[in-house]
């Protein structure tokens, strides 16, 4: 399956954009199985994952979370706002 | 009532009127300010990024339970993003409550809450143009 993820903060610059596609090798990916592809495919992103909240839509997944094919995936990192 | 993300100057005038109430004893204005000089090193502006959609609820939803607080009447939070000029604000929170302390530390609840809960990550902008973000090894994380 593949999956749109967005980027930001600085991993925006580290993913080389806002949006990058990665390929999950199982049919029915979990939150954890994306963090696997990611840091497969955007080796730059991985040693920033553990710390890195993954987002469907407005929620917050944890690890053993289903992706939805049609939500709007994120990766967002520590924020930084104020 | 507005958004609580905002491009823009923000206008402190909207959030005062928007509270506006007869039980009030306080008004506690707090604004986030961006420094001209931070660390020692010149900041021309911050730039914001945001989660939009995340970022609307979880503020609404740190409003809401700033509102059931004893004593807090009404509070009301928005957060610029985009180019903010050093000396300009980023964040206002506004608390209206019966007595001081209580508004006070509600003002003071919801910009903590906001650094570390909502999905917003900035970066310096150097007067050169040069960038630096904020998020890497400073910020919190949500997971």
């Amino acid at each position: 399956m593949k999956v749109e993820v967005y980027f930001y903060g600085n991993l925006i610059h580290l993913a080389g954009g806002r949006v990058r596609t990665v390929r999950v090798e199982e049919s029915a990916p979990r939150v954890s199985d994306l963090r696997a592809a990611i840091a497969r495919e955007i080796p730059e992103i991985a040693p920033h994952l553990r710390q890195a909240a993954v987002g469907m839509g407005t929620e917050l997944l944890s690890d053993d979370a289903l992706l939805r094919p049609d939500a709007e995936i994120s990766l967002l990192p520590p924020v930084s706002g104020g | 009532m507005g958004n609580r993300i905002q491009e823009g100057p923000l206008s402190l005038e909207t959030l005062v009127q928007e509270t506006e109430g007869v039980d009030d004893g306080a008004l506690v204005v707090f604004s986030g300010n961006v420094r001209a000089v931070d660390g020692g090193v010149e900041v021309a502006a911050l730039d914001y990024d945001v989660h939009r959609p995340m970022a609307e609820q979880v503020i609404r939803r740190i409003e809401d339970e700033i509102v059931k607080l004893d004593g807090v009447l009404s509070c009301r939070i928005v957060h610029r993003i985009g180019y903010v000029p050093a000396g300009e604000s980023s964040v206002y929170i506004v608390v209206r409550g019966r007595h001081r302390p209580e508004a006070f530390e509600a003002a003071r609840e919801g910009i903590e809450r906001v650094k570390r809960e909502v999905p917003i990550w900035k970066e310096d902008v150097h007067p050169d143009g040069s960038r630096r973000p904020r998020s890497s090894g400073s910020g919190t994380p949500l997971v």
